[in-house]
């Protein structure tokens, strides 16, 4: 961004404005007339000047060059009577008062039009800054701010773009013709006019610094209040169980306050300008009427003189209070533009382009030669560091959290860009080694960042590369929409990136495969490694298929029923799926499904609102489940209320296993007490009950195992089943959705279509065995690509909420597999999981890294013990390069291959490092 | 049912100086699981991921020598098994195969982990369980030692 906006401004739309200044002059010899005719109307037309006497014409319309251009008649006009001038004169008035109002259209739009240009210019290059902010920087960013500057605080600088220059030219204009026209007129009015505009111009901008102080303090405390909410939002959980929600408040408080106060100054001085401008602008229409008046009186002002000058001055005081404002928006947006520009480093990364030339040999040894990092403070996180390591090679960096293993491998993953030293792959230093395709490096750190999409779309991610064709360029033959023309032509004047998001910007090469199709195979291996392509398979079976879209897929699944019935029959596993029979109860299933023997397809049976639906009610009551249900849900609330007594929000356990909320716990706990009191169950309110069946729906009797369902609760529910179903009002049918074996369930997921049954609770492991026999006959159909392709689609929500944390460092590191980066490093990414889970991780990563280079960070010796190099470090020191397993230590400067020469250069290392630190 | 395993769980000793609600806790972060006749409970040198307390039936332990499983123990009512592979994070050390219709309560690991640390008391019976175990084997030593 240039550091003055109005540099700014005219770099980005200097065509455009010009463009709208031409219109603007071009509109003025119209906005002159538009005060000119109503004088004639009046002197003319009404009092006959001009008129020798009856029946004598004038002449309408005669057009001539001015004198000093020769004076020479363009247009003979017309000779109109009085009354034809009077219609004449009218008509011309509607046309330049249609003339005017359509000049003022123009102008605004495109005055808007150059504004958003202006606005998505600013934003994509504020968005484009943040992209290239070091990865040190970007950390100190608080999110909540930045989307702040970039939505909210860039949209008035953007608003003000489109009438920084066309607005002064378009008002000062025209307050100048208005007040040339007064003095025209008449000068002693005009004077008068000129002297209000003046003592405007001279009082008003001052009373104004002060309001402009106030909203810039105003933004500053906004912003600040952004931030801080973000940080409460982010750090809730942590504040409940800390208990210093009552601080917090306080704290917020406080802000909202100072908010206040800044308003209301605020108000006071806005309003005590628009008073002033106000007093201003009535006091001047006294002086045009008495002096006026006067002068019309005294015969030295026609009438007709006197009604245009009013009429004129009417149109004065707006463009004046107009530009005032104008002066003073300026000035606002001035501070908020010099604002947003102060956030923003100087030393950002260059911007990403296409790097030339060939790709980094695969053998290109990984090369660190005096490579020292230090914090804010100063202090190292890494002493001066030289080795150099043969590729490939899988490389483990050994030492405690927080030692230099952590500084390099950042410093590898360029999450360190300020650094000493050299590092470089061969003669390519990392740093210049951007924007390959195949990338250098791709990186898996210690928090994983997933962003919302589907796992897919995160999987993709790193292969996303600017479309080497566009629709626009494609040659002859390509059909390309006005619309798409349109964008692109938008795109060009807004200074945004010319390809559409929607346009193919994966390239399989990047992932090095050949064809799309390939990727898909390619992202489950990436997802194999981590574990999570067990996951994807289970999201793809929970998901709902939209039969119009999937008609092939749905058309397999009888088939597939039949393959996986026969497959569970052939493996003496039928017991573990319990069908759903419409005349038998399903032991497996909850007491809702049992009873509706189908899925809520609309709002009214959703969660929650089962038991207050009247209908469903008055078939509960008519079959005396009110009663058993309510105490299956009272037993289920007080057995929750017993055994998570004194857990904490947010407890592992609480969450895994409680059929109640954390939140709703006292509302139990109050109910409960309440129905065990005498007589109390009788006397329990409707939405109490209501709630305690609400409950009760969702229990499964072999999950929750309280011995709540006796073979008559399930006979009256068997019965409910039928009523159900037999008596449903019309308006239900789109609500629900019976479960049919001959049809496929658009609103069950695809497991449920496949299997339709329930696993059984209680055969271990039920969920696992079937998935197996399952799998087999699906994969014999295919249908298991089809699975895996609906599993990738799974949403994973805002920052990848809805997978649990393993599972989001999972998909982090089956990211960076995704890319055939010359370099894969793992900083920290395996600590979330277990010992066992990260050997087992690091084994299968390793496999498919075979022939390739991985950096991974470790403090388990025993992880690192069949690598090909392992770096040990303590503190900020590399304390030991040991090459082990088939490297043997070589020459001087690094490690090298087995059949060169005995050298101990693990030793030679370890010295160099010494006398590095030395 | 859920009342019987809390019933079962008071008998077994480990348990015993455990509070009714915590137990009830256990038994319900626990999967009620039943075995036949020769079903395999957990596998030797699989990934360890879940703890089994028999509450009914008998089980054979089996370790591989390299060629052929042998029989090492047998365990019945009360026991608990597969706990070691999953505190240590290592694999499991045996094969249990269930000799008699056998009833055990299944916890995952994460669960098992989560449940240490909401219920201090279990984490002492396990130290408990264990520490005596070791003291057995110890003995043992010896007395092989002394042959």
């Amino acid at each position: 961004l240039d550091s003055s906006l109005f540099r700014f401004i005219w770099k980005h739309s200097r065509r455009q404005q010009l463009f709208v200044l031409l219109a603007v002059l071009a509109s003025l010899p119209f906005y002159f007339m538009s005060f000119d005719i109503p004088k004639r109307i009046i002197n003319q037309a009404l009092q006959g000047q001009g008129f020798e006497g009856p029946g004598s014409t004038v002449r309408l319309l005669e057009l001539s060059l001015p004198r000093w251009l020769g004076g020479t008649r363009i247009f003979d006009g017309f000779d109109v009577t009085q009354l034809g001038l009077l219609w004449g004169l009218s008509g011309l008035f509607l046309i330049f008062t249609i003339i005017n109002g359509g000049f003022k259209y123009y102008i605004n739009v495109m005055k808007g039009v150059v504004g958003e240009r202006l606005l998505r210019r600013m934003r994509f290059i504020l968005l484009d800054q943040y992209l290239r902010f070091r990865p040190e920087d970007i950390r100190g960013v608080k999110p909540s701010e930045a989307a702040s500057i970039i939505k909210d605080e860039v949209d008035p600088v953007g608003g003000f773009a489109g009438e920084a220059f066309i607005q002064p030219a378009f008002l000062g204009m025209q307050a100048l013709t208005a007040l040339v026209f007064i003095m025209v007129q008449s000068l002693w009015l005009g004077m008068v006019a000129l002297t209000v505009v003046l003592i405007q111009a001279a009082v008003i901008p001052p009373l104004r610094r002060e309001q402009l102080r106030l909203t810039q303090l105003r933004q500053i405390e906004s912003r600040r209040l952004a931030g801080r909410v973000g940080e409460i939002v982010e750090t809730t959980p942590a504040i409940q169980v800390a208990g210093s929600g009552a601080y917090t408040r306080a704290e917020v408080g406080g802000r909202l306050a100072t908010l206040f106060d800044i308003r209301v100054q605020l108000f006071k001085r806005k309003f005590m300008v628009k008073y002033i401008n106000n007093l201003l602008a009535q006091v001047t229409p006294f002086f045009f009427y008495a002096i006026g008046g006067y002068l019309a009186l005294s015969g030295s002002l026609s009438i007709g003189q006197l009604v245009a000058v009013i009429a004129a001055y009417r149109d004065l005081p707006p463009p004046i209070k107009e530009l005032i404002d104008w002066d003073q928006q300026r000035a606002d947006v001035t501070i908020k533009y010099q604002q947003i520009i102060e956030q923003f480093p100087t030393d950002l990364l260059p911007a990403e382009a296409e790097a030339a030339g060939a790709p980094i040999a695969s053998d290109a040894p990984l090369i660190v030669a005096g490579l020292k990092v230090m914090d804010k403070r100063g202090v190292a996180l890494l002493d001066s560091t030289t080795v150099t390591i043969p590729r490939p090679a899988h490389i483990a960096l050994l030492g405690a959290p927080g030692s230099g293993r952590d500084a390099l491998a950042r410093v590898l993953g360029r999450q360190i860009t300020g650094h000493q030293g050299r590092i470089a792959l061969g003669d390519l230093p990392l740093d210049g080694a951007r924007g390959l395709r195949p990338p250098a490096v791709a990186y898996a750190g210690p928090d994983p960042h997933v962003s919302s999409g589907s796992l897919r779309d995160n999987l993709l991610g790193p292969l996303l590369r600017p479309p080497t064709e566009t629709p626009v360029d494609q040659g002859a033959g390509q059909e390309v929409t006005p619309a798409a023309r349109r964008a692109r032509i938008e795109a060009e004047l807004s200074g945004t990136p010319l390809a559409a998001p929607d346009e193919n910007w994966v390239d399989p090469a990047m992932a090095g495969v050949e064809s799309p199709d390939a990727l898909e195979a390619r992202m489950m291996e990436a997802l194999a490694c981590t574990g999570l392509a067990d996951d994807v398979y289970r999201f793809g079976l929970q998901s709902r298929i939209d039969p119009d879209k999937e008609p092939d897929l749905v058309a397999r699944i009888p088939a597939a029923r039949t393959m996986i019935l026969e497959s569970l029959a052939a493996r003496d596993m039928t017991r573990l799926v319990e069908p759903l029979d419409p005349k038998a109860f399903n032991h497996h299933a909850t007491l809702a499904e049992n009873l509706l023997f189908g899925r809520a397809s609309g709002s009214r049976f959703s969660e929650g609102r089962f038991a207050s639906d009247a209908y469903l009610r008055s078939i509960l009551e008519a079959e005396s489940l009110l009663f058993p249900l309510t105490e299956i849900g009272l037993a289920m609330a007080e057995t929750v209320i017993e055994v998570f007594a004194g857990l904490t929000p947010g407890d592992p356990l609480f969450e895994r296993f409680s059929s109640i909320s954390f939140d709703d716990m006292p509302e139990y706990q109050r109910l409960a007490e309440q129905a065990r009191s005498r007589g109390g169950f009788e006397r329990l309110p409707a939405d109490g009950q209501s709630r305690f069946i609400e409950l009760a729906l969702t229990y499964v009797e072999s999950q929750h195992r309280l011995q709540l369902v006796t073979p008559q609760v399930e006979r009256r529910v068997l019965r409910a089943r039928e009523s159900f179903r037999r008596h449903l009002p019309q308006s239900y049918a789109d609500d629900i959705e019976f479960y049919q074996p001959d049809r496929f369930m658009r609103s069950a997921s695809l497991q449920d279509n496949l299997l339709f049954g329930r696993i059984a609770h209680d055969v271990p492991d039920a969920v696992k065995l079937v998935r197996e026999a399952s799998l087999e006959a699906l994969k014999e159909m295919g249908l298991d690509r089809d699975i895996n392709r609906l599993g990738l689609g799974f949403e994973v929500g805002p920052s990848g909420r809805f997978l649990q944390s393993e599972q989001r460092a999972s998909l982090s590191i089956s990211r960076a597999l995704m890319p055939k980066a010359s370099i894969v490093v793992l900083d920290g990414a395996l600590v979330p999981f277990s010992p066992s889970e990260a050997r087992e991780m690091l084994s299968a990563v390793r496999k498919a890294l075979e022939g390739r280079t991985l950096v991974a960070t470790m403090s388990d010796p025993t992880l690192a013990e069949d690598f090909d190099a392992v770096l040990s470090f303590e503190g900020p020191h590399m304390i030991e390069s040991r090459p082990s397993g088939r490297f043997r230590p070589a020459r001087r400067d690094g490690l090298a291959r087995p059949d060169e020469t005995e050298d101990p250069v693990g030793e030679t290392l370890a010295r160099e490092a010494q006398d590095a630190r030395q | 049912m859920l009342a019987n395993d809390v019933q079962s769980l008071q008998r077994i000793p480990m348990f015993r100086s455990i509070d009714p609600a915590k137990l009830k806790l256990i038994a319900l972060a626990s999967q009620r699981a039943a075995y036949r006749v020769g079903d395999r409970l957990l596998k030797e040198g699989d990934r360890a991921d879940s703890v089994f307390i028999i509450l009914e039936g008998r089980a054979r332990v089996l370790r591989n020598d390299g060629e052929e499983d042998l029989t090492i123990a047998e365990v019945g009512d009360g026991a608990v098994v597969g706990e070691m592979g999953v505190v240590l994070d290592r694999p499991y050390s045996g094969t249990i195969i269930a000799e008699t219709p056998l009833t055990a309560l299944r916890i995952d690991k994460r669960t098992f982990l989560d449940l240490l640390n909401q219920v201090p008391q279990l984490s002492l019976a396990l130290i408990r369980e264990l520490a005596g175990r070791l003291l057995e084997t110890s003995n043992l030593y010896v007395k092989a030692l002394a042959r």
